[in-house]
Formats: C-alpha cells, structure tokens, sequence
C-alpha cells in the first residue's frame, strides 16, 4: 500500500480525509511543516521545492515501511508538497494511528526525521533582497 | 573497436542551474562508473565534489563505482532539503 505521496496542489490540513482504519487507535500523532518568514537571519518571501518524484515516492514509501515494522502502530501516512509555497503554506504533513500515545509520537517523529534526510527533495529559499539559493542540507 | 553506450542523466536542484540542463544523454564508454560519468561533468560544468553526492541509477540508489549499462537513467543526488 503506498502511503507517501508527493502534492503540487495547496495542502489544507483541516479538509484532509485521513481514516481511522480500525477503532484499536487510541492515539493520533501529526506533525505538520510549514513554511516561515525567515531563516538564518534572511527574510524569506517564498520558497521553491523540486523533487525526483519516482525516487522519492519510492523511498517514501519505505520509510513509512520501516515504521510499520519498527513501532507498534496501525497506520502511518506522509504527504509532501513541491513548487513554489508561500509563507505560511503546509509544506508536509505526517500522520500515525496508534493503540497508544507513545509510538504515536516516536513513529511520527521517526518519519519526519528520514523523510527530510533521505528521500530526494530539494528546498530553495527566495529572499526580499531578490536573491535565492538551495539550502546545502546536512551533507 | 571500442564499444560505447548511451545513457541519459537528469539533474535536480543546485546540479540543474550549474547545467542550465533537465537531463541529456551522452554516450560513454561501456564499462563505465558513474563516479567517471561525474569526473567527466566536472570538466564541463561547475558541480560541487562528488564526496557530496549520492547517485541513483534507473530510480534506486547505488554506489559511486557501479558501472553504467547501456540506456541507463543516471542521477546524481545533491544533499536532499525537504520537511
């Protein structure tokens, strides 16, 4: 079952139709990124993302895998936006059914935390000065 | 004679400006690295070190001295920024 997916439309988390797919899940975790005015002391007006979207699904998807393996959860999803977002805009969301709280919130985490160091998508910031550049990432 | 291939590479990102280039395809030398296939970019455009790079072959990850087949995809894979 694919659970990750990359979106070119606006996300709005409160319209997002994300099922309880079993009434066990006592615990609901979402983290949800979104898009600031600045960084690193510059003034951000926009940011562009790019994605290789077949690779990126792909490793996704097997995130949101390795989650379902290693945390005692139900269900997990994640869906990550690309193109130009504004300030304020849903960047990505990431959801986690759980019977309880604790692997809610550790799985949740798990997978922002791979997502944003393993599947190919690429973050460029544009400035008010005009100027505009590709975060470096961790290397 | 020396057999060639032809493979296509796609860019992303920083990698997609220093090409101005979505992708192109070229034709290499058969037994080919894809570490190769990067020294011999290096020399026609400004691309960061490869020691920063991962490489994906045909949509998976692979090593920097796998060797290209012939119709290959090729991608050479900047430090990812996404969340």
């Amino acid at each position: 079952m694919s659970n990750f997916f990359i979106n070119q439309e606006v996300i709005h988390p409160d319209l997002m139709v994300t099922e309880n797919p079993d009434h066990q899940s006592g615990a609901k975790s979402v983290f949800e990124g979104i898009v600031r005015e600045s960084n690193l002391g510059k003034s951000v007006t926009s940011l562009e993302y790019q994605c290789y979207e077949e690779l990126a699904v792909k490793e996704g998807n097997l995130i949101i895998s390795e989650a379902l393996s290693t945390f005692d959860i139900n269900y997990a999803y994640c869906v990550h936006r690309i193109g130009l977002l504004n300030i304020g805009d849903t960047a990505v969301i990431v959801l986690v059914y759980a019977e309880h709280r604790d692997d809610s919130f550790k799985a949740c985490r798990f997978i922002i935390d791979e997502v944003k160091s393993r599947v190919p998508i690429w973050k460029k910031e544009l400035y008010v000065s005009g100027e505009s550049e590709w975060l470096q990432g961790a290397g | 004679m020396e057999q060639t291939i032809q493979i296509s590479i796609h860019y992303f990102a920083g990698l997609r400006d220093a090409t101005k280039k979505d992708t192109e395809i070229i034709t290499i030398k058969k037994g080919t690295t894809a570490e190769s296939v990067y020294q011999h970019l290096i020399t026609k455009y400004s691309l960061p070190d490869i020691n920063r790079l991962k490489v994906a072959i045909n949509d998976s990850f692979v090593s920097h001295d796998t060797i290209i087949m012939d119709q290959d995809k090729l991608v050479f894979i900047p430090p990812v920024t996404g969340g």
